[in-house]
């Protein structure tokens, strides 16, 4: 079999830029505190371009075409408005992260201290499950992607990605992920607004809508049930997603305080809007009948049928380093999670260097694991996102609830928090998947809230003022 | 019949609405890199 070397090859040169780049802003990493948030200055270009490598990038380019081949101009609309708001959301909730546990790390300092250990590590558990499932849906992805589209076999695609991640992301941590991160969402958004816009030149609107309607009325339909319940479901979703997921607490420290909010609602717009203008590729392959061998491939293979040689290049460009800006973001937030919240329990009195060093092995034990789990191949991205999205409903109201209410209880906490997760992929696996997640939603809200009325707490904020130092000196 | 099927009008506007926020986005992500960048704000 030959093998595709001018793809390979644009792959290998993005490759060693990343990896020079992540070497390059990891030179001023010494401390495993800059390790797990950089220097907790980033301004709102980096803080915005960190953010969008993670959520909108592999999502984008996969899972959006996704959501608009299967459930049409609702499925395309929602997915970005749903994911933007939850963003926007999340800039609400990073104020008052900031006011209540202002010198926190990770998303289980707060957790861990707001509702204690028993509750914390089924967390921690699931929170694992949930960041390795994400690391996997990149690399089967990915690896499906540049197989079929690109030629690039599976065996080289994975290996050779995963490689490359886990090397510049070893460097500096969080540091080499958002530095790198900035220029893989440049040149992503780069194809975003070429590609889309060189396909619907090449096809007309008008000639794609008459398509859709003959192909695929329903696509076109406001109301369609089955597109309003992906609405509904993704909410919860995204929502749940952005809300227990450490990479945004992550950057919620790391970016400047007085810049957050702004930083997070600026995001959330483009999380609203970049996804809508990549799944309108899909929509031409609704309305002029291709159907790819598997959906979440439909963009890329729209934009080489219907862009030319020059738009299928410039779209594995931004395929890959959206692959690896999610991918590098996924590890290093599992990595610096454990790093800072496992490994001084098992080691009393760690020094800052030997943690950092455990920062490093643990960043190449979770890019590995990522790879090997990634080498058989199991859901689609759209289809992981709904199945890990049970998860991350079932623990949305904890986590809201507890970070402005005090008599928000542990007990009630673990009863919802369980009980969702139960409840939820009962349903899911018997009624229906998006069913599921929203069944997760409601059992945690109604549980939490209920219970902690019935049986309320008391807690004491100080306990989480009283979390952490500052990174290098105060940064108020 | 499908009730409430958009026109091709709303149909173009999601398309365009998608591109031009792209360029939104791109500009503001540039704009506050050159004035971050300029006051030393940036990292």
């Amino acid at each position: 079999m030959s093998l595709p070397w001018i793809n390979i090859g644009i792959v290998l040169l993005l490759g060693a830029s990343f990896i020079g780049a992540g070497w390059y802003f990891s030179r001023r990493v010494a401390a495993a505190d800059e390790y797990i948030l950089g220097s907790g200055q980033l301004g709102v270009a980096f803080g915005m371009t960190s953010l969008l490598a993670f959520w909108i990038t592999g999502n984008t380019m996969l899972a959006a075409p996704e959501s608009a081949y299967s459930y049409g101009i609702i499925g395309a609309a929602g997915y970005g408005l749903t994911g933007g708001l939850a963003v926007v959301l999340f800039g609400l909730l990073s104020k008052r992260i900031h006011q209540v546990i202002p010198h926190g790390k990770t998303v289980g300092d707060y957790y861990r201290t707001r509702f204690g250990d028993t509750n914390y590590y089924i967390f921690f558990v699931l929170l694992v499950i949930y960041i390795l499932g994400m690391i996997v849906t990149q690399g089967i992805g990915g690896g499906v992607l540049l197989e079929q589209i690109f030629d690039i076999p599976y065996l080289v695609a994975v290996p050779l990605t995963f490689f490359i991640v886990i090397v510049y992301s070893y460097f500096g941590g969080f540091r080499s992920v958002a530095g790198v991160a900035y220029f893989q969402v440049l040149l992503i958004l780069v194809v975003a607004l070429v590609v889309p816009p060189l396909v619907y030149l090449n096809v007309g609107f008008e000639p794609t809508y008459e398509g859709m309607l003959q192909n695929a009325p329903t696509s076109l339909n406001l109301f369609e049930p089955a597109a309003l319940l992906f609405l509904f479901g993704f909410a919860f979703v995204g929502t749940g997603e952005v809300f227990m997921d450490n990479t945004f607490w992550q950057r919620a420290y790391a970016i400047r305080r007085d810049v957050v909010v702004k930083t997070f609602m600026l995001s959330g717009i483009g999380w609203g809007l970049v996804p809508l203008a990549v799944a309108s590729l899909a929509f031409v392959a609704l309305g002029f009948g291709d159907s790819p061998e598997q959906i979440n491939q439909v963009a890329p293979l729209v934009a080489q049928i219907y862009g030319g040689d020059i738009a299928g290049w410039l779209f594995l460009v931004a395929v890959w380093s959206a692959l690896c800006s999610t991918t590098a973001a996924s590890i290093n937030s599992l990595a610096t999670l454990v790093m800072n919240d496992i490994i001084p329990d098992i080691k009393e009195d760690v020094a800052d260097e030997e943690l950092l060093a455990y920062g490093k092995y643990l960043t190449i034990t979770v890019g590995v694991l990522g790879l090997l789990l990634s080498l058989p191949q199991i859901l689609t991205m759209l289809q992981m996102l709904i199945f890990l999205g049970v998860i991350n409903a079932a623990f949305l109201f904890p986590i809201i609830a507890g970070l402005w209410w005090e008599k928000a209880s542990p007990q009630a906490v673990l009863i919802a928090a369980t009980a969702a997760t139960v409840v939820g992929y009962a349903v899911y696996f018997t009624i229906g998947d998006l069913q599921g997640v929203i069944a997760s939603g409601w059992v945690s809200f109604i549980l939490t809230f209920g219970i902690s009325l019935l049986r309320p707490d008391d807690f004491e904020w100080q306990n989480l003022r009283d979390v952490g130092k500052p990174i290098g000196g105060d940064r108020e | 019949m499908i009730p409430l099927q958009v026109g091709v009008e709303v149909f173009t506007a999601v398309v365009l609405t998608g591109i031009v926020g792209t360029v939104i986005v791109s500009t503001i992500i540039i704009a506050y890199t050159v004035y971050e960048f300029r006051r030393k704000e940036i990292w």
